[in-house]
């Protein structure tokens, strides 16, 4: 693999594949993203989620295929464990960072821990689950990153945390044009914070694109039992109850139909999970 | 109003400042257990020989035989220092930080090797302070009876010293980088480490020069031909050129042990004299540095190959 600096829009990756012995993790994954995007990376555990972020943030060397990012891209990877030194206070993990990057902005870091909270002079390895992940944001952060890569970063979250904290990164990332992945099961914790998604399932790349592209050129009908939809296009998903009938329809605009079925805009989380029943599907047939 | 540093290279100063925090405690608890044991010896060795005798068997053993102790620091080195090196930080996933940031994983393991190595030497150099004042009193007490230069004082040079250290710890970062896992790691480094070590010293060292050979023809007057202080390699039957012959049971020889008729059974089979191989003294220093070139060199080999290995990025 080679990690060309090209002078595209963003990231730009061609046909990436790294294997595990005899698990596959990637296959011929391909995708661009647009530069200040933030991206929801999606997928069924195992699809292959950390193993490219962590091939995108350069800690991981693929098989095969190409990443091209931006020129003097800053890539800053929070990892699924958010690992930190546990002797280290959040203090100690700062100045770590501030001696290993190039562009460190001490008073962001700082300013992130004292907003959460952080005890900033007790060791990580006696802090919270989710405190530790505040220390790892906080040292990403401080790196001042034009790519932020993170891998489930609100799993040791309490609800209101999650919230505060996409709010926050979402506040530094606009700011300074960073582009964001981040991968995540909590799908509904998405909405309003992605406009681009990367659906992965089996190591493949299922979907890549706009978000709001994607919902758009798709409908969700709901009617009476019936074995097709009322209208035209590409059945993406079906669902059949005692008397109803729910089909994911991928058609360019939204279909006129008559009673009793009805079109309903697609939502992110229902177009995330009937792709994801899908490939389950697909993955057991 | 920014706050964003940008400077255009991390230092090596920044990479020992980050080696430092995160070592600092294991290093600061080594400085105080080998000054420890250096005291101790040292203490001892300003003892005069009555002290010593009234010391209790097990203590004077580990006191006289530096060999012991040298081999413990460096198992040690190799075990608590070197293995946990690389392995710790996969296990704690924490690698991921370190090597996430902008200084690649060669270049920060370089840093942590060149403290943590520059320590380790420090601490070699300590026990060698310590050793050295307590053979040296040893064989002022002894009147050099007790002198054993290619035994007990063999690895008392500080080059030595520094070299099984730096080997101890090369190797135990190798295998850490290799297997991944801090326990299997230490065991390994362990029982490498200790193997390595006694190979040399038994059957190595012996071997760094071809050694000296002496033949005396059957005479009367019966006399050592191994010098004083040197390391016997081998002896035996040799022919009127001095070429070893092997002793074999069909000659029949044995039967007349002590008797005159051995020795005739003897000369009658070819056997003209003794030979003895050894390494003279005056070779000491040079087998020294000998020996602490191989290690030295092993230590920069398995340095090389976790170097390598950190920055493939085949798994993380």
């Amino acid at each position: 693999m080679t990690t060309a600096v090209v002078g595209t829009a963003g990231i730009a990756v061609r046909g990436l594949g790294k294997r595990y012995g005899r698990s596959v993790a990637l296959e011929d994954c391909t995708f661009d993203l647009p530069a200040g995007r933030v991206a929801a990376l999606v997928g069924a555990n195992g699809a292959g989620k950390t193993t490219l972020l962590t091939v995108l943030s350069g800690l991981l060397r693929a098989d095969a295929g190409r990443v091209s990012l931006r020129p003097d891209e800053r890539v800053a990877f929070v990892s699924q464990e958010k690992p930190v030194y546990k002797h280290l206070t959040p203090v100690e993990m700062l100045r770590l960072g501030a001696r290993l990057n190039l562009v460190w902005d001490q008073a962001r870091a700082e300013a992130w821990l004292t907003r959460f909270g952080v005890p900033l002079d007790r060791r990580c390895g006696k802090l919270s689950g989710g405190q530790r992940t505040q220390v790892a944001l906080a040292v990403a952060i401080g790196s001042r990153p034009t790519l932020l890569l993170l891998d489930e970063p609100l799993a040791d979250l309490d609800p209101l945390a999650r919230t505060e904290v996409m709010r926050e990164l979402l506040g530094e990332v606009a700011e300074s044009g960073t582009t964001v992945v981040l991968s995540t099961h909590i799908v509904t914790e998405l909405a309003g914070v992605a406009d681009h998604l990367l659906l992965l399932a089996h190591g493949e790349l299922l979907v890549g694109g706009d978000l709001d592209e994607l919902l758009a050129s798709h409908v969700m009908l709901v009617g009476p039992r019936a074995a097709a939809p009322p209208v035209e296009g590409e059945v993406v998903w079906d669902r059949h109850l005692d008397g109803q009938s729910l089909f994911l329809v991928k058609t360019p605009s939204t279909p006129a139909v008559s009673a009793p079925w009805v079109v309903r805009p697609v939502t992110l989380e229902d177009y995330v999970l009937a792709q994801l029943s899908v490939t389950r599907k697909g993955g057991s047939a | 109003m920014t706050t964003t540093l940008t400077r255009p290279r991390v230092t090596t100063g920044d990479l020992l400042r980050v080696a430092w925090q995160r070592h600092r405690a294991l290093v600061l608890v080594s400085t105080v257990l080998v000054v420890a044991a250096a005291v101790t010896i040292a203490f001892a060795g300003a003892r005069t020989d009555a002290v010593l005798g009234s010391l209790p068997g097990f203590v004077l053993r580990v006191l006289w035989e530096p060999r012991d102790v040298n081999l413990l620091f460096g198992a040690a080195v190799a075990v608590f220092w070197g293995a946990p090196l690389v392995a710790r930080e996969h296990e704690a996933r924490t690698a991921l930080v370190a090597w996430g940031q902008d200084v690649p994983p060669g270049r920060w393991l370089t840093g942590q090797v060149a403290l943590l190595g520059a320590v380790a030497s420090c601490l070699a150099a300590v026990l060698w302070l310590a050793e050295v004042q307590l053979v040296d009193k040893i064989r002022e007490l002894s009147d050099d009876r007790l002198y054993q230069p290619f035994t007990t004082w063999f690895e008392v040079a500080p080059q030595l010293l520094v070299s099984y250290a730096l080997f101890g710890f090369a190797l135990g970062a190798a295998t850490g980088t290799l297997l991944r896992r801090t326990l299997p790691s230490m065991a390994v480094a362990l029982v490498v480490f200790g193997g390595a070590r006694l190979a040399v010293m038994e059957w190595g060292r012996e071997h760094f020069l071809p050694p000296v050979r002496t033949f005396e023809p059957w005479s009367d007057d019966h006399r050592s031909q191994v010098t004083d202080h040197a390391l016997y390699v081998d002896s035996g039957y040799a022919d009127a050129n001095g070429v070893p012959i092997d002793y074999q049971d069909a000659w029949g020889c044995g039967d007349r042990v002590g008797s005159a008729g051995q020795l005739d059974c003897l000369k009658a089979n070819g056997v003209a004299g003794h030979y003895a191989d050894f390494q003279p003294v005056d070779r000491l220093d040079l087998f020294r540095w000998i020996e602490a070139g191989v290690f030295l060199v092993l230590a920069a080999g398995l340095l090389a190959l976790a170097w390598y290995w950190v920055g493939r990025a085949r798994r993380v």
